[in-house]
């Protein structure tokens, strides 16, 4: 609505219904996080109530859940807890919480490292639920360890990311990185260049991460499909050879098939857009 | 959520002279997946990447027959292609009833970008989310038309939209002089070597994924699916793929970067070395 004067001005109703108040109790979205019972026995020995930690991989959306699937996750980890953030109906879960396609968010752990964990995040996090989730994924974990590293892997539409080229000149899916002041290390791409922002759980991650000062790197995948895609996941791959992660792997060479799988796991779901 | 305040309507104009809804509505054409049109002296040809059909259903065409003369292939919502494909049928029957002849392509393509434009200047409605590449063959030769939900058509020498287009438009780019005077064949073969530069290196074109349309001066439109396809398959079959074809796995995209450093002694240099510009991986050392 523009003023006598021209300048914008947004407009709200100011008509209220009777009924409007009843329905319109704030409901404040929390996050849970459930430990194994055998992480929860552990936890009771540890005299801070924390577990060790010195590396950390949050892996937040289905490509670098992928990515984390194919690539880093193995046999050798096993699941220690899951974080609940708020389920809507139009998730699509299978009962034992085991699909491909399941929203969850589970936190591994490796036998061999055991104080390496991953999380594998495939739910949609509200940005309203990011600092309760952070909250609760460090509740139980300790990052004070000098030797702690966490990294984050994240990704967003190219239609967000703003240039002075026109987007497609970038051969999308392209990465870029960002990471707190204690992170020294280059990372195998450019960083996160003005005016573009990493916004959400990623963001809240790293924030954590700065404000507390341990080192911590994002990598954000931007990529133009809607829809799940072997090169959204596979263009995470550099990292395989950088700190943190390399210290984790092993190499998997069914990892591209793993890949190949997800992407028809969720194409079957793409018919709208031929 | 919007982007900014100029984007809740397509009758809305930002500042700049832009009207945002009509851009998002490009974007969707990248969502399909790729489609490619060449043409040659004598034919015109469709050739389109097919995504994996569930198991339940039967899976859907990417290229539509129009009239014995003109086909289209889409990228883009479903659902606005069959709305234009049975109005373009309508416009080619409406011709061959009244007038006796095959309706020209360019007027039928003029049809389509009047419909759609509509749409981008009335309240309420919103453009078409689909791209189509017309080909067809009239009384002028063989053609290929792009068309956009913004309403503007392109009289193309050879044209892809869709996902990772850009890798078939380049490889189209390198060898549009050498199709004139292809035979259909050697025209196909180019088509679907351009399409498989739009997939990732370990996954090739089969006769599950891809379809073929071709319509000549003495050939109707036809299209080629499944089995049909196993002929021009062979064609480029045991062909080494193009070093442009996107890089899946190995290698930094971004210029060769040093592995992240252990934490130890100094500060990083904040900002990496390495161009500016993305470079491509190779040249192609076609003939």
């Amino acid at each position: 609505m523009a003023t006598f004067f021209g300048e914008i001005v947004p407009s709200f109703s100011r008509a209220v219904d009777d009924d409007d108040d009843e329905e319109e109790s704030p409901h404040v979205a929390t996050t849970n996080v459930r430990w194994s019972p055998l992480v929860r026995a552990e936890l009771l020995q540890i005299p801070d109530g924390k577990l060790p930690c010195q590396t950390l991989i949050v892996a937040v959306g289905p490509a670098a859940a992928g990515f984390a699937q194919a690539f880093i996750l193995n046999d050798d980890y096993y699941i220690v807890g899951a974080i609940f953030s708020g389920m809507e109906e139009t998730d699509v879960n299978t009962f034992d919480q085991k699909s491909p396609t399941d929203k969850t968010c589970y936190i591994y752990r490796s036998t061999q490292i055991p104080d390496a964990f991953l999380c594998l995040c495939k739910t949609d996090v509200s940005a309203e639920q990011s600092y309760s989730f952070t909250e609760q994924l460090f509740s139980c974990i300790n990052i004070e360890s000098k030797y702690f590293y966490m990294s984050i892997l994240c990704s967003c539409m190219t239609s967000e990311y703003k240039c002075d080229v026109p987007v497609s000149d970038m051969n999308p899916p392209f990465l870029r990185a960002l990471k707190t002041t204690q992170f020294v290390g280059v990372p195998p791409c450019k960083y996160l260049e003005q005016p573009n922002l990493v916004s959400g759980l990623p963001a809240q991650l790293l924030t954590y991460a700065q404000i507390k000062e341990v080192k911590a790197v994002l990598y954000i995948c931007y990529t133009e499909t809607i829809y799940l895609d072997s090169a959204s996941m596979k263009i995470f791959k550099p990292l395989l050879e950088t700190t943190p992660i390399r210290d984790l792997i092993q190499v998997n060479p069914k990892g591209d098939e793993v890949i190949n799988h997800l992407v028809d796991m969720y194409s079957l779901k793409n018919t709208m857009y031929l | 959520m919007f982007r900014n305040q100029y984007d809740n309507d397509v009758t809305v104009w930002s500042p700049q002279g832009r009207i945002h809804q009509i851009e998002y509505a490009m974007e969707a054409v990248k969502q399909g997946s790729a489609s490619l049109g060449l043409k040659s002296k004598t034919h015109a040809i469709l050739v389109a990447l097919k995504r994996a059909p569930s198991e339940l259903s039967a899976y859907q065409k990417k290229i539509l027959p129009i009239d014995d003369h003109v086909g289209v292939a889409i990228a883009g919502l479903t659902a606005d292609a069959r709305l234009l494909s049975n109005f373009m049928r309508s416009e080619c029957l409406n011709s061959r009833y009244a007038y006796d002849q095959p309706l020209p392509v360019s007027r039928l393509v003029s049809a389509v970008g009047n419909k759609s434009q509509i749409l981008t200047q009335r309240y309420g409605r919103r453009p078409f989310g689909v791209g189509l590449l017309i080909c067809g063959y009239d009384s002028q030769g063989p053609h290929i038309y792009q068309t956009c939900p913004s309403a503007n058509y392109y009289d193309c020498k050879a044209m892809a939209i869709g996902a990772r287009s850009q890798s078939a438009r380049t490889y189209v780019e390198k060898h549009l002089d050498k199709f004139l005077d292809c035979s259909l064949e050697e025209l196909v073969a180019h088509g679907l070597r351009a399409l498989r530069d739009t997939l990732p290196s370990d996954i090739n074109l089969t006769t599950k994924n891809c379809s073929v349309g071709v319509v000549g001066k003495d050939s109707d439109f036809t299209i080629y699916d499944d089995d049909k396809m196993e002929q021009y398959l062979s064609l480029i079959e045991g062909e080494e793929r193009s070093s442009r074809a996107p890089p899946p796995t190995d290698g930094v995209q971004e210029g060769d970067q040093e592995p992240m450093q252990q934490d130890g002694e100094g500060q990083a240099d904040p900002q990496p070395a390495g161009p500016e510009v993305q470079q491509p991986e190779g040249m192609d050392q076609g003939p």
